[in-house]
């Protein structure tokens, strides 16, 4: 969310198009913190706007091929690149058909103007409390994949966001994409609540693993500093047999025990009202036969 | 007819003072307060004046001028105090826009807090402590009354009857306190000038503004140059919605080109700058009390609207005073007490905005009708019949009698009953737990004008008998130049295409007219191109009289030629007449043909101070808005299905373009009535200073059904018997929908805007119950039996 800017120009900045990975890794080592990586822009270029940021030189990474790529194998994972954007997230069937839950955050961020430019790993790495990304990586056990000049690492997206704009990432450090386990039979749905408001005031993702052991994991976003599991509520999924009255047991235990903030957009009070409905809803999905 | 600027603007070529360049540019950039309330300590310039680019910077000790229309009591640049936090107290002007934005920030400014106040109530206490010292300075226009001392810029008072006595003879009462936040105008194009201090004295301005001849008369009072030593050009603006219309930035930039030897200076508002340190439209909390006879007759109405002005009153003097006579609405009550006072605090300023104090007043009138008759048990569309005003027969608040012609507000009623379908049955809501529902409000204005408030037109025929018409009535998106150049094409027998009207205004060249506010254009500046024709086509009957041979009462004008009355034959194209008519042995005789055209609101009056008595407009426009609406009682969210809007326009001149005024009014409304505010920390800053955490209503968000109807009862001195139509389509929507949730669920939204988080709160708090069953419905659980004791 922008908070308002004074500023009609952008701060002067060097502009680098690298067209490898190891480009960009040079272009981040010889300019160290006076460098930003940039996908789509949409967030860089309006926190440059705010001077929140004024990266001396700017890496926009559209150039390099590889990581325009969504790359799907089944039964092991989809990796989706740092400069594919949501708009090619959300014409893409098999995001849409086996991890239900980042086709539709993807595909419901802001609109079909801003998604033709916006990126998910950009998404994601904005880390400002109200994007929808994060919550559905987080239910999917995402990893984020990390390059720098010591080589590359993956981070669980458990783990990435550390708070407000606070990601796991070191200088020289950028991130090349993210990778989504394939693990059937799960099934997954995610949903928030926007009416009257730019951003979400409230996000839910859930996935549940159906097999021989049931695993859930239900995350809030939007709805505090950072993204959000909610163990009572994952409890109730796992333990308890699927049925409207656990899904409204689950709710109320989420709507009791997740920890809400208030801010400019919803009370806490309001968002834990929210998070009771949004949790139905995501239940009722996943659990649709 | 779609508007004649339809092309230029989806072609995306269409000039806004946006896209203008004036070779040489200097560009400003305001430092502004931190504080909401503060004494100006020091301004430390030093540094700023390093950058490299920079060319000058100023401070309010250097532009010693205050400015104003009404109230006048602005300041250009912030002196020895700042009043909220956005107030410009520096500008910097620099070769570019980045050097002005580098210098601003090295500007520090030292203050020393003074006490702030954020409440209007809290401000018009008495002792508190004082935004403007120096009230007694400034020069109020006739009509309004500041209370010297106090923190009230004007108090306006309207009785007649007596309300105590209206009390005893009620059956029952309505109480209700009501609460409207600060919005935004939200327009596309945020405010820009460029200003140009020639070296001969001579001033040159484009500006993104409503009212050209406005900004020429505020500029020339004020810095005492000649009104025609100042020309001031309105390309297309893109918005305005009356933020446009009274004081901008204009004098500030042009007082910088003088500093800077008269190199031009533009300043362009970042749009937070706009939220921030521009003007929206007021806050308002008002206390009222009705009394009503149990069968629904009003016997008397008693409201106290205090509306929170902001740091600088200028224009809002005006929308409180009209607030207070418009407080009576569509209806005739025999007992009126009402008090409007607007009341200055330490947050941004305040001005016009579309509707001008009525869609406050219609917050709280409508509402109440809607309260007193669910308490009478009788229903809202009978409840409003018996109040009525009658035009021939009653008198408005203001004891003005209203005019047989006025319009037939039961007609408006009824037609508007019948478009939302009131007596019909509601459908299914989209969910069970839903709520579907129905209401409406009625609603009504004139022009909040000055009594001297005229226009004029100018037809001015071409060679080939095309028209050029100069008009001064601004280009805010609203289409009245389309509108006018029908009319005028209508009185010739032309084509539209055969007129045109240039899309910048021009005060050297434009024709005059006072401002483009109030749904005035139509009605005054129509007036005035009829005029105008009819001066046109006396002079040309003159000539073919001459032409002809034939007396001019058996000539007539037809389908762009003169032709004798029942004998086609003889007849003269235009074209052989508007430059002079050349005989056969090439004699000429008169030259071309210009028409003018004049109209004034000779009828108008000032307001006796203590009864606000008198004529303050010239037309009332009878309407109102009906909804069908979906209420979720579990997130508070309100969905309008379906939207009605009816006028009583007089006459339709262009169905199309009225059709969009009522649809794109409505979605204001809407927008206003559901999401849209202003939001101030304790601090006094504005916390959602941009569009994307300041909500305005998205296709999304708009209702899938919109009917715009209207009824036509001509008025006999308006253009065809028009009435102004802009800004009505908003005024009675939040009202609309407000009522519609009380019908359905007896909950009581007394506050703006109705946020889902707020209805929600509303229906916990009156409504527990109908929250519970709707988040039973919602989780689809069957309610277990509780066992009896």
């Amino acid at each position: 969310m922008s908070f308002g800017s004074p500023y009609l120009t952008l701060p002067e900045f060097e502009y680098h198009r690298p067209e490898t990975i190891d480009e960009v890794i040079e272009l981040l080592q010889k300019y160290g913190g006076d460098a930003a990586v940039m996908a789509g822009g949409v967030g860089l270029l309006a926190f440059m706007k705010e001077r929140l940021v004024s990266p001396a030189h700017v890496i926009d990474i559209k150039g390099v091929k590889q990581l325009r790529q969504t790359k799907y194998t089944a039964g092991e994972s989809i990796r989706i690149g740092a400069s594919v954007t949501l708009s090619e997230l959300a014409a893409n069937d098999v995001l849409r058909t086996k991890f239900p839950a980042l086709h539709n955050a993807a595909s419901w961020i802001a609109d079909s103007i801003i998604r033709e430019r916006a990126t998910l790993v950009g998404n994601m790495c904005e880390a400002i409390p109200w994007v929808d990304s994060p919550a559905a990586l987080i239910a999917l056990e995402a990893k984020v994949e990390i390059a720098g000049s010591q080589g590359t690492r993956s981070v669980n997206m458990d783990d990435f966001i550390r708070g407000p704009v606070e990601i796991d990432i070191n200088p020289g450090e950028f991130v090349t994409g993210v990778m989504v386990p394939d693990v059937p039979p799960r099934k997954s749905a995610f949903d928030k609540f926007n009416t009257g408001a730019e951003f979400s005031l409230a996000t839910v993702a859930v996935s549940v693993t159906t097999g021989k052991e049931r695993k859930a994991r239900i995350v809030y976003g939007a709805v505090s500093t950072k993204p959000v599991r909610c163990a009572e509520a994952e409890k109730i999924v796992v333990e308890e047999e699927a049925s409207r009255r656990t899904f409204r047991k689950a709710a109320e235990a989420a709507s009791e025990s997740v920890e809400c903030v208030s801010d400019v957009l919803a009370s806490a009070e309001y968002r834990r009202q929210l998070i009771h409905l949004i949790t139905m809803r995501a239940l009722e999905r996943v659990f649709e036969k | 007819m779609p508007p004649q600027d339809a092309f230029l603007k989806v072609s995306g070529t269409a000039l806004y003072t946006f896209d203008c360049e004036v070779a040489g540019t200097l560009h400003a950039k305001l430092v502004t307060s931190t504080m909401a309330h503060a004494k100006i300590v020091r301004i430390d310039t030093k540094k700023a004046r390093e950058i490299p680019g920079l060319v000058a910077v100023l401070t309010g000790r250097d532009m010693p001028f205050r400015v104003g229309l009404y109230a006048g009591d602005r300041d250009l640049l912030a002196v020895d105090k700042v009043r909220w936090v956005g107030h410009p107290v520096a500008i910097v002007v620099a070769e570019t826009l980045k050097d002005a934005e580098r210098a601003a920030e090295l500007v520090t400014v030292q203050y020393e807090a003074l006490p702030s106040l954020l409440d209007p109530v809290q401000a018009m206490k008495d002792g508190a402590p004082l935004i403007h010292e120096k009230m007694e300075e400034y020069s109020h226009a006739p009509d309004f009354h500041p209370v010297i001392g106090t923190n009230i810029a004007n108090r306006f008072t309207l009785f007649h009857g007596d309300v105590q006595k209206g009390f005893e003879q009620a059956d029952t009462l309505v109480e209700e306190e009501f609460r409207i936040s600060h919005v935004s105008h939200a327009y596309m194009e945020t405010q820009n000038v460029i200003a140009q201090y020639k070296r001969d004295g001579s001033a040159e301005i484009w500006t993104s503004c409503q009212s050209p001849f406005m900004v020429r008369q505020i500029l020339s009072e004020s810095l005492k140059i000649p009104y025609n030593k100042i020309v001031v050009k309105a390309p297309f603006a893109g918005g305005g919605f009356g933020g446009k219309a009274g004081l901008g930035w204009e004098a500030l930039v042009l007082l910088a080109s003088k500093a800077v030897g008269g190199r031009p200076v533009r300043l362009l508002l970042s749009r937070m700058e706009n939220f921030t340190s521009a003007a929206s439209r007021d806050g308002m909390v008002a206390n009222v009390k009705a009394g009503f006879k149990k069968d629904g007759k009003c016997t008397a109405y008693e409201v106290r609207f205090v509306v929170d002005a902001g740091a600088y009153a200028d224009y809002t003097v005006n929308v409180s005073r009209t607030m207070g006579y418009a407080a009576e609405g569509v209806y005739e009550i025999p007992n009126v007490h009402c008090e409007s006072l607007a009341v200055y605090t330490n947050k941004i300023p305040t001005t016009a905005m579309r509707g001008f104090g009525y869609p406050e007043g219609n917050w709280v009138l409508e509402q109440v009708f809607e309260r007193a008759a669910k308490k009478l048990g009788i229903d809202p569309v009978r409840i409003r019949r018996i109040n009525l005003v009658r035009p021939g027969e009653s008198h408005t608040a203001t004891g003005e009698p209203l005019r047989e012609d006025a319009g037939d507000p039961a007609k408006v009623l009824e037609t508007l009953v019948r478009d939302i379908g009131w007596n019909e049955k509601l459908s299914q809501p989209s969910s069970p737990w839903r709520i579907r529902s129905k209401g409406f409000a009625l609603c009504v204005k004139g022009p909040s004008q000055p009594s001297r408030a005229s226009a004029s037109a100018i037809v001015k025929f071409n060679e080939d008998a095309t028209i050029d018409l100069l008009v001064g009535t601004g280009n805010i998106g609203q289409g009245t130049t389309t509108a006018l150049s029908q009319l005028v094409a209508d009185q010739f027998g032309l084509q539209i295409e055969s007129v045109r009207v240039d899309p910048v205004r021009d005060t050297s060249k434009s024709a005059y007219t006072w401002q483009t506010v109030g749904s005035r254009g139509l009605f005054a500046d129509g007036m005035a191109c009829l005029r105008a024709c009819e001066d046109a086509k006396n002079q040309i009957l003159g000539l073919a009289s001459q032409a002809l041979r034939l007396p001019r009462d058996q000539l007539e004008v037809v389908k762009g030629a003169v032709v004798a009355k029942g004998r086609p034959w003889l007849t003269i194209p235009l074209r052989e007449l508007v430059t002079g008519y050349v005989y056969p042995n090439g004699n000429t005789i008169e030259g071309p043909i210009i028409g003018r055209g004049t109209s004034s609101s000779s009828l108008n009056t000032y307001l006796d101070p203590e009864k606000g008595q008198g004529v303050p407009t010239v037309f009332h426009t009878f309407g109102g808005a009906a909804v069908e609406i979906e209420l979720d009682p579990t997130t508070g969210v309100i969905k309008v299905l379906k939207a009605a809007s009816v006028f009583d326009v007089g006459k339709v001149i262009n169905p199309l373009l009225l059709k969009m005024q009522l649809d794109g009014g409505f979605v204001m409304g809407l927008s206003i009535g559901l999401y849209e505010k202003i939001k101030f920390d304790e601090q006094g800053w504005v916390t959602n200073p941009n569009l994307s955490s300041y909500y305005v209503a998205r296709m999304k968000d708009i209702p899938r059904e919109f009917v715009a109807d209207f009824v036509e009862t001509p008025q006999s001195d308006g253009p065809l018997g028009a009435r102004g139509i802009g800004e009505l389509s908003m005024i009675a929507v939040a009202s609309a929908i407000s009522n519609a949730v009380f019908g359905a669920t007896g909950v009581k939204l007394n506050d703006l805007p109705m946020s889902s988080e707020a209805v929600w709160k509303a229906i916990r708090a009156q409504r527990p119950d109908l929250l519970k069953s709707a988040m039973d419905g919602y989780d689809g659980v069957e309610i277990p039996m509780v066992a009896r004791p």
